[in-house]
C-alpha cells in the first residue's frame, strides 16, 4: 500500500514577505519592474560570520531557507537532501565565465568557480549539518523541482522518514538581458500585482528559495499531504493536458469535482496562459482558480513557491484575496491541484490533500 | 609604503569579501592566517590571484606563500622588493 507523504515543515524566501512571519501574505509587495529579487532575510542569524563572507547570494538565501524549514518541522537530522534548480548558482557561473573571457583564462578567482556548480546548495546544507545522507540535485529545466519531489516521494515509500527538499533560483542581469532578447520578459514595465491585466507577451523574471520537509509521519505541524506528482513534456494541445490531469486524479480515486482549488501558473504572458484558463473552464469548473506568479515572478523552479502557497492554504484553510483570479467561497478546502508549466514545455502537476 | 599597505588592505577586503571590515581595522603586523584575520587555504588562492592581477607578481613556488602572506607588512615588503627589482 502506498504510504502517505506529509509536508511537515515549510519555508520560503521570495520577493514577498514570506519568511519568518506567522501571517500569510499580509501586505503584498508591488514591484514596478520586470526583474524581481527576494526580500532579504537576516542571513547572519543562520550562518556564521566566517562562512557567510564566502557564500554567494543564492547560497545564503537557500541555506537560510533550508535551516528555517527544518526548524519549522522541528527536526535536526535528515534521511535525504534533494534540491531542484534550473540554473543553479548562475550568478557565480557568469562571474567565473566572464572573468575567463575578460582575463584571457588567466588569474581566475577560485571562490566563484567553486560555488558555480548546481549542487552547491545541497552540498553546503549537508556540510553544515555534517550529513552523509543521500544528497541529490535535479537540473531538468522546468521540471527540476518536480523531479526532486518524485525522488523524495519514492524515498518515503522505501522507508525514509524525513527528507529536505527545495527549489531555488536566482535572477541575474546577464541571463535576464539574454532572455529578454527572445521575449521572455515584458517590454513594458507593469505593476507586478497587475500582471494579468497586461495582455502582451512575456512575463516578469523572479527568483526565490522554497524548502519543505517531507515526512512519513504526520505531526502537529503537518501542513498537507502530497498524494501525487506528475509531469508532462511538450503537450500538443489542451486535450493532452486534460488527459494528464484526469490520469493523475484517476490514479488517486479523486474526481474533478473533488478539487476545491486549482492553483495555476498564470504568468500574464498572452501566449502561455490560455491552457490554464481552459483547464479551469473545461476540466475543473467547480474549483477556485488561483495564481501566484505576480508575487514571485517566473523561474524554472517556481512551482516550489506554488507548493508553499498550497501548503499554507491547506493548513490555514484560508485563501488570501491576492491569490484569487475568480472569487469563490469555499467552506472547506480538502483537495488542491497545483499546475505549473514553463513556457508550455514542462508541465508539473501536484495533488495535495488537507490533513 | 604606507599607501601601499592601505591599498593592499582595501584590495584584500574586496577580494575576500570581508563584510563590514575597514582597512584601519587590519593590523599590519597581525597574522593573516590562523589567528588574526583567520584566513584559510582558499583565501590563500585568492591572495595569489590578487598579487598577479593587481601587481603582476606571480608566485612560482607555493611554499613561498607562507612567508609572503604572513601579514600585511610581509606582503607589502614582498611587493615592493619585486617592483624595485623589476
Amino acid at each position: 500500500m502506498k504510504k502517505a507523504v506529509y509536508i511537515n515543515g515549510i519555508a520560503a524566501i521570495s520577493p514577498q514577505h514570506t519568511f519568518e512571519t506567522a501571517e500569510f501574505l499580509p501586505t503584498p509587495v508591488n514591484y514596478d519592474d520586470n526583474y524581481l529579487l527576494v526580500v532579504d532575510a537576516d542571513y547572519k542569524k543562520y550562518i556564521n560570520p566566517v562562512q557567510i563572507r564566502r557564500m554567494s547570494r543564492i547560497l545564503k538565501i537557500s541555506y537560510t531557507c533550508a535551516k528555517n524549514c527544518m526548524q519549522d518541522a522541528g527536526i535536526t537530522s535528515l534521511d535525504a537532501i534533494i534540491t531542484g534548480t534550473g540554473y543553479g548558482c548562475i550568478d557565480d557561473t557568469e562571474k567565473f565565465l566572464l572573468s575567463m573571457l575578460h582575463q584571457n583564462e588567466q588569474m581566475l578567482n577560485p571562490t566563484a568557480f567553486m560555488q558555480s556548480t548546481h549542487n552547491s546548495v545541497s552540498g553546503i546544507i549537508a556540510l553544515n549539518m555534517k550529513s552523509n545522507a543521500y544528497n541529490y540535485t535535479y537540473v531538468h529545466r522546468g521540471l527540476s523541482f518536480e523531479s526532486s519531489m518524485i525522488d523524495a516521494m519514492i524515498h518515503i515509500q522505501e522507508g525514509k522518514k524525513n527528507i529536505l527538499i527545495g527549489g531555488f533560483e536566482e535572477n541575474s542581469k546577464n541571463h535576464f538581458e539574454v532572455t529578454n532578447k527572445i521575449s521572455f520578459w515584458k517590454k513594458n514595465h507593469i505593476p507586478s500585482l497587475a500582471l494579468l491585466e497586461d495582455k502582451n507577451i512575456g512575463t516578469i523574471a523572479g527568483e526565490g528559495a522554497n524548502f519543505f520537509v517531507l515526512s512519513a509521519d504526520k505531526t502537529a505541524n503537518t501542513y498537507a499531504s502530497v498524494l501525487d506528482v506528475s509531469m508532462l513534456y511538450k503537450p500538443k494541445s489542451y486535450d493532452e493536458v486534460a488527459a494528464a490531469i484526469q490520469d493523475l486524479l484517476d490514479k488517486n480515486n479523486i474526481s474533478t469535482a473533488d478539487i476545491d482549488v486549482y492553483i495555476s501558473g498564470l504568468n500574464g504572458d498572452s501566449t502561455m496562459d490560455s491552457i490554464y484558463y481552459e483547464v479551469a473552464d473545461k476540466c475543473l469548473p467547480s474549483a477556485a482558480l488561483l495564481y501566484f506568479k505576480h508575487l514571485c515572478g517566473e523561474y524554472y523552479t517556481v512551482a516550489s513557491f506554488g507548493l508553499w502557497v498550497a501548503s499554507m492554504i491547506l493548513k490555514r484553510q484560508e485563501i488570501p484575496a491576492i491569490l484569487q483570479v475568480s472569487k469563490q467561497e469555499k467552506k472547506q478546502i480538502k483537495y488542491i491541484l497545483l499546475h505549473n508549466h514553463y513556457r508550455n514545455i514542462n508541465h508539473g502537476f501536484y495533488l495535495l490533500k488537507h490533513e | 609604503m604606507e599607501d601601499l599597505k592601505y591599498k593592499l588592505k582595501e584590495q584584500l577586503i574586496e577580494a575576500l569579501n570581508l563584510e563590514g571590515m575597514k582597512p584601519e581595522e587590519i593590523d599590519n603586523t597581525a597574522p593573516l592566517f590562523g589567528e588574526g584575520l583567520g584566513l584559510d587555504s582558499i583565501d590563500a588562492l585568492e591572495l595569489i590571484v590578487l598579487l598577479e592581477k593587481h601587481y603582476n607578481i606571480r608566485i612560482e613556488d607555493p611554499k613561498d606563500g607562507r612567508k609572503i602572506f604572513h601579514s600585511i607588512d610581509t606582503m607589502a615588503e614582498y611587493i615592493q622588493s619585486k617592483q624595485l627589482s623589476a
